[in-house]
């Protein structure tokens, strides 16, 4: 049933490390301290062109030029992120089964066809890792290196948690809602992958078991048959392949919530290298983010003359207010124009025309407000586990 | 499960759910994963480092992460071993670490 490849490499050289030599990348992240080239393939099932972080167990980023394509991210291009090596390789649709457990009146077991004749529901809303652009972190911070595409918006349908919580009858005292899916440990005594929203959390309407992403089912590495979406939040609580609901009656204290997945307990998840004594919190809600998507660093573009920008941006748990553009290094901003709105968690697609300045090197930012009054910061923010990036994003070009 | 009620359709215009109409059918699926595309270089107790590391996970792994040094290494190899729980002997934890701190 599971991805099981536990061949043991004795490779002596001849296939030479790639990251390591830097032969035959095809994507060069800038970051601080290097070891950004990567391999783009195609070679995994229901995926298009994705840059290759890792092949086992897949890391697959989603390339930058595909975020100018549109407001939602293709599902053959949308990235892909699992933790253990036991990835579901096979899905047998008549013998799926969810359970909902725990803390209820009824324990549930709900075939494919139970949950699809619960009301559908659609929302639109950006999937993000924990630790997208972990790799421009400065000092740099060891896990996935990611440059700006771990993250994706998809228009996801499926039914409310809510509902189905309500079916299986949530007892009084029921305090989180434990997700878990197909994947597994490597070896038998790991650290099943399991994530917990509170109760209260938990019933959101927005909150919903998705079977279909953009209109289609979901990739298997995107975690076909059914996701938790949970929109506004960082994907890690978005299980793959879920099969498992467990209702709680005393707060979560497995690895993945208590030692895993934690935050400096400030807005921007920021500490000081080596700072002792840090109350740290389980990650939760995205802040605000945005990128000019028509122009790579390093581009050449005409000096005195207007250029036309455009971009996502998104919100984070609530909707963009305001996208700004400086081609000034932040001296003076901008307003840029919001395109049509998808949905307060969905990517915002914005455009501005601005003037460029003299001949000569130049940077271009876009920073994004969200609907609370939330500001993208001018700096960067720091933690050792490469969390929560949300600096306002600079792109270096050369004016001709 | 024939209990369910049908429930009432309600359309959420502040979060941007909406009820649309229409199912689908979920299909059996079966993908097959390729094979990895790169291996270790070479470096001192490399076969060590095959041995006991590449089980769970490929190459990249590795070779992704910015230059780390010897005591951040062995944080990882830590992690490894007591969370992950990778069955890495006691004396293999240094010939390991050499390797990985000599990543070039």
């Amino acid at each position: 049933m599971r991805h099981n490849r536990r061949t043991v490499l004795t490779g002596t050289g001849a296939a030479l490390a790639l990251a390591a030599s830097g032969a035959s990348a095809d994507v060069t992240y800038d970051f601080p301290g290097g070891r950004g080239a990567r391999p783009t393939t195609r070679a995994y099932p229901q995926k298009g062109l994705m840059v290759l972080q890792r092949d086992r167990p897949p890391l697959l980023e989603t390339p930058m030029e595909v975020f100018d394509k549109g407001v939602f991210t293709p599902n053959d291009q949308f990235y892909v992120r699992w933790h253990w090596s036991e990835v579901p390789a096979q899905i047998d649709a008549a013998a799926y089964r969810l359970a909902v457990r725990g803390h209820v009146d009824k324990p549930l077991s709900l075939s494919l066809p139970d949950l699809m004749a619960l009301p559908r529901v659609e929302i639109a809303a950006v999937n993000q890792c924990s630790g997208n652009s972990r790799g421009f972190f400065e000092p740099r911070v060891p896990g996935a290196q990611w440059g700006n595409g771990a993250m994706g918006n998809a228009r996801w349908a499926g039914v409310r948690l809510a509902d189905v919580l309500a079916r299986a009858g949530v007892k009084p005292g029921a305090v989180q809602v434990r997700f878990s899916g197909l994947d597994e440990p490597a070896v038998s005594d790991g650290p099943d992958f399991k994530k917990s929203l509170g109760i209260d959390h938990a019933r959101q309407p927005e909150i919903i078991i998705a079977y279909a992403m953009n209109g289609q089912a979901l990739p298997l590495l995107n975690g076909y048959p059914l996701r938790l979406v949970v929109p506004g939040w960082y994907s890690t609580y978005w299980i793959k392949t879920l099969s498992d609901i467990e209702v709680l009656d005393a707060p979560d204290d497995n690895f993945w919530m208590k030692s895993a997945y934690l935050i400096p307990d400030n807005p921007h998840a920021d500490m000081k290298p080596g700072q002792a004594g840090v109350v740290t919190v389980p990650i939760n809600r995205m802040p605000p983010r945005s990128f000019i998507t028509n122009v790579v660093a390093g581009a050449s573009l005409k000096a005195g003359v207007s250029a036309s920008l455009r971009g996502l941006a998104m919100g984070g748990d609530c909707g963009v207010a305001k996208v700004e553009i400086s081609a000034d290094d932040g001296k003076s901003w901008q307003d840029a124009a919001l395109d049509r709105d998808e949905g307060v968690y969905s990517f915002r697609r914005w455009a501005a025309r601005i003037i460029m300045g003299p001949v000569g090197s130049a940077a271009l930012l876009v920073r994004a407000t969200n609907t609370k009054g939330e500001v993208q910061p001018a700096t960067s923010n720091w933690n050792g586990s490469g969390y929560m990036r949300n600096v306002v994003e600079r792109t270096p070009v050369i004016l001709t | 499960m024939k209990h369910y009620l049908a429930a009432a359709l309600v359309i959420f215009t502040t979060t941007g759910v909406v009820n649309v109409a229409g199912a689908q059918r979920l299909k059996n699926m079966e993908i097959e994963f390729p094979p990895d595309s790169v291996s270790l270089p070479a470096g001192p107790n490399l076969s060590v480092v095959n041995r006991n590391c590449m089980a769970c996970h490929s190459a990249e792994m590795i070779l992704s992460q910015p230059v780390l040094t010897r005591a951040v290494w062995a944080t990882e190899v830590t992690k490894m071993r007591n969370v992950y729980k990778a069955p890495i002997a006691d004396a293999d934890v240094g010939p390991i670490l050499d390797y990985l701190a000599a990543l070039k």
